[in-house]
């Protein structure tokens, strides 16, 4: 019993420690966006890198998804005889929630590892001591474009999703189940608001800056040899997904409830 | 790129079948399947809790203001009971389980492949497949429903507290219309879904972590892609199987 | 130069540096060594501002490197050419652009003009006509003196060697002294070395310290260190197993 006390005590200083060191890290880099303008060089190879790298992933995700949805609203709706306005769950899920998360999530999977390893590979290689000995802030060379990057980025994957999410909902609305197509686009019209695409993208700019911090974060702080950045890797994907979907619950809350 | 996909899934497919015609011969190795099974429940058990809870409490809350739209806001049970069994309970849990359990698979055996340990075990005369990917294939396969209905607790969890907690749905209503509209098919469907999502993580990231090449650098690269093919794969996946089984009920 | 005050630092309970007291000389090498982990890298650390000390001082060039905010502090740094261990070049760019990093970002001279002095540090270093090159298709050896020309790219006051010559065999260790010791005389710079290379250490060195159970047990000029009758030392310096030192 006494060792079970130990344990969660024990993890929970260490618990507070991360979450203290972590805060810490992220003042800095505010500090540091609010203060300069990020490196350019960077923040350009960090955006091609994040957008061109996830398009792929996202609108396949997106496809998947959308069919999905369309596909278990049908049959849930046709409980209170509603399936022919499927348009309407298809077109708010998609748009308020998935695009945001999966988005993110994509972004998190792929460009999120990236960052980790490669901040992880040249911490442990002593590059960034090199950086700042070198009298170079290592948050402004390499740490704030990234997350500049990934703020600016990920609401235009949010809205390739919500594209892509949509016309796979059609394609399996009308072709696989029958809804009436012209009762799916009116549905998806006259229920869609531009507020809603906005809040979509605001979303995914939140999500994106809390998952390129959280994986920048992991990456800074790599531990020992190769084992510490796939370490890193590793927690900066749970991680952000953590973070992330308690955000967008407060963030739903705040914006729809 | 096409061919190139369809020339990756029958190498992996033919990994997949070369693993289970050692499934069929003795000895199986247990003690790693255990092993394995520990690890993957102890990593897996607290993310996919944690991030399954908030997701119910989103579908209540947006599930409402749809049902609002119908006047069919007592449904909200089913709504999210239905969502979080059939969707989102699989698809997230297995999600976690790509991100930490599937990563760590690729990421030790590729490790392993680079300090040639795999090398090593062959000339000991153990088999890799007995002793590191069947026992893999299998924990991944029996861990991942353990842990949706985790998932589903959670999930169902934190839509109750958004609906009756914050929304003012009666206790009743929610209980009473959850048990109406969940089909024991749902649980099947649950179940069935997780095991393949777990089975397809564990294979692709066995796949890419036992023909890792490159050293570090590679250990790197095989463990990023498991983690996107595996939720690439379990997507597509996801709407096969979902297309079946509604079409059942 | 370097002022060492009372400096202390412990990480957890162990206590790796205890009440640490020197100057390092303007002008001359200075070679730190000590037994593997005894705390010589994060000395180094701490006169870099890498690392800040529990207690105690660290006043280079004048400044009190606890006390300066973190635009001063890389302010000072400019004055820093620091030669890591394994030469940390960044592995996505050429020699050329690893050289002309400081000079990229701290001046604002052109290009022909940086190319110029990139030409010059790697033709000091014995490196010439490698400017396109990447670093992983470098030696050891080659990446420590392409290193050493990044060090020395904004011509500091003090440059820093975290274990020149670990991990080089014999004769290229030899080569990288001999670089050490003739830019030195050359440029007239403050050098502070940590080390656990001994025969290196007495070639290049002008002043020795030596750290032993978190204490600087000797420091002063060469030849009194190798002199010296304290039993430690003879022990360190002789190469022997048996002695004062054990093994932990």
């Amino acid at each position: 019993m006494r060792a079970l006390l130990a344990t969660v005590g024990d993890r929970t200083t260490r618990f507070s420690a991360e979450v203290g060191r972590m805060t810490l890290f992220l003042l800095r880099a505010l500090r540091c966006l609010l203060t300069a303008l990020p490196n350019r060089e960077t923040l350009v190879e960090q955006m091609a890198a994040i957008g061109a790298g996830s398009v792929v992933v996202v609108s396949c995700v997106a496809v998947f998804i959308g069919m999905n949805i369309t596909l278990q609203g049908y049959y849930i709706f046709k409980q209170f005889g509603g399936q022919n306005m499927v348009g309407i769950l298809v077109a708010l899920a998609v748009v308020r929630e998935m695009s945001p998360m999966t988005a993110a999530a994509m972004v998190s999977a792929k460009a999120g590892t990236d960052m980790a390893a490669k901040l992880g590979t040249m911490r442990v290689k002593q590059q960034i001591d090199a950086i700042e000995v070198m009298g170079v802030n290592p948050f402004w060379l390499l740490i704030v474009p990234r997350i500049v990057a990934s703020l600016l980025m990920v609401p235009l994957l949010v809205t390739l999703s919500n594209f892509f999410g949509l016309i796979s909902g059609y394609l399996v609305a009308v072709y696989q189940l029958n809804v009436n197509p012209g009762l799916y686009v009116e549905n998806v019209l006259q229920y869609v608001r531009w507020s809603d695409l906005l809040k979509g993208m605001i979303k995914g700019g939140v999500l994106g800056f809390i998952l390129s911090v959280v994986s920048c974060y992991y990456g800074y702080y790599a531990s020992e040899g190769a084992k510490g950045v796939g370490r890193a890797t590793n927690r900066a994907v749970v991680v952000s997904c953590v973070i992330g979907v308690v955000v967008n619950y407060l963030m739903t809350e705040i914006m729809y409830g | 790129m096409i061919v190139g996909f369809v020339k990756g899934v029958g190498r992996i497919g033919g990994f997949g079948v070369h693993t289970f015609r050692h499934a069929l011969t003795p000895p199986i190795f247990w003690r790693q399947v255990v092993e394995q099974m520990h690890n993957m429940c102890f990593r897996c058990f607290i993310p996919v809790a944690v991030v399954l809870a908030p997701l119910g409490a989103v579908v209540s809350l947006q599930g409402l203001l749809i049902l609002r739209i119908f006047g069919a806001e007592p449904l909200i049970s089913s709504l999210v009971a239905t969502a979080v069994f059939r969707e989102l309970s699989p698809g997230l849990a297995s999600h976690m389980v790509a991100a930490q359990a599937g990563s760590s698979m690729a990421a030790e055996l590729g490790t392993m492949r680079v300090k040639d340990e795999i090398d090593a075990q062959e000339v000991m005369a153990v088999n890799p497949f007995k002793y590191l990917i069947l026992p893999r294939l299998i924990a991944g396969t029996l861990v991942t429903p353990l842990l949706n209905m985790v998932g589903v607790t959670m999930g169902v969890l934190g839509g109750y507290a958004v609906a009756v907690g914050m929304r003012g749905v009666s206790h009743g209503a929610f209980m009473g219309n959850m048990y109406n509209f969940l089909k024991p098919m749902d649980l099947v469907q649950g179940v069935a879904k997780a095991a393949v999502f777990g089975f397809i993580i564990s294979l692709i990231s066995s796949y890419n972590g036992y023909h890792v090449t490159g050293g570090a650098a590679g250990v790197g690269r095989a463990t990023n892609r498991s983690v996107v093919h595996s939720i690439l794969c379990i997507l597509a996946a996801n709407y096969i199987l979902s297309s079946f089984f509604l079409s059942i009920t | 130069m370097i002022l060492i005050k009372d400096l202390c630092k412990a990480f957890g309970d162990h206590v790796v540096l205890d009440h640490i007291n020197c100057r390092v000389a303007h002008g001359k090498t200075t070679v730190f060594v000590g037994p593997s982990g005894v705390g010589k890298s994060v000395l180094i650390k701490h006169m870099v501002g890498l690392l800040y000390p529990d207690e105690g001082e660290v006043i280079v060039e004048g400044k009190d490197l606890t006390k300066l905010s973190e635009r001063e502090l890389y302010e000072l740094r400019k004055k820093f050419g620091m030669l890591f261990q394994d030469a940390a070049l960044f592995d996505s760019m050429t020699v050329e652009e690893n050289v002309a990093f400081p000079l990229r970002h701290h001046t604002k001279k052109s290009e022909s003009e940086i190319g110029d002095i990139v030409a010059e540090k790697l033709r000091q270093v014995g490196m010439p006509g490698t400017k396109e090159m990447m670093p992983s298709e470098l030696s050891g050896g080659m990446r420590k003196r392409v290193g050493l020309a990044r060090a020395l790219a904004l011509d500091p006051e003090i440059v820093f060697f975290d274990e020149p010559t670990s991990g080089l065999d014999p004769v290229i260790a030899a080569t990288v002294d001999k670089l050490i010791s003739e830019t030195q005389a050359e440029l007239g710079k403050t050098f502070v070395v940590i080390s656990h290379d001994i025969p290196g250490t007495f070639a290049i060195a002008h002043n020795i310290g030596v750290l032993f159970d978190a204490k600087l047990i000797e420091y002063g000029p060469k030849e009194e260190i190798r002199e010296s009758p304290n039993p430690i030392l003879r022990q360190f310096f002789a190469r022997k197993a048996e002695g004062p030192i054990k093994l932990v």
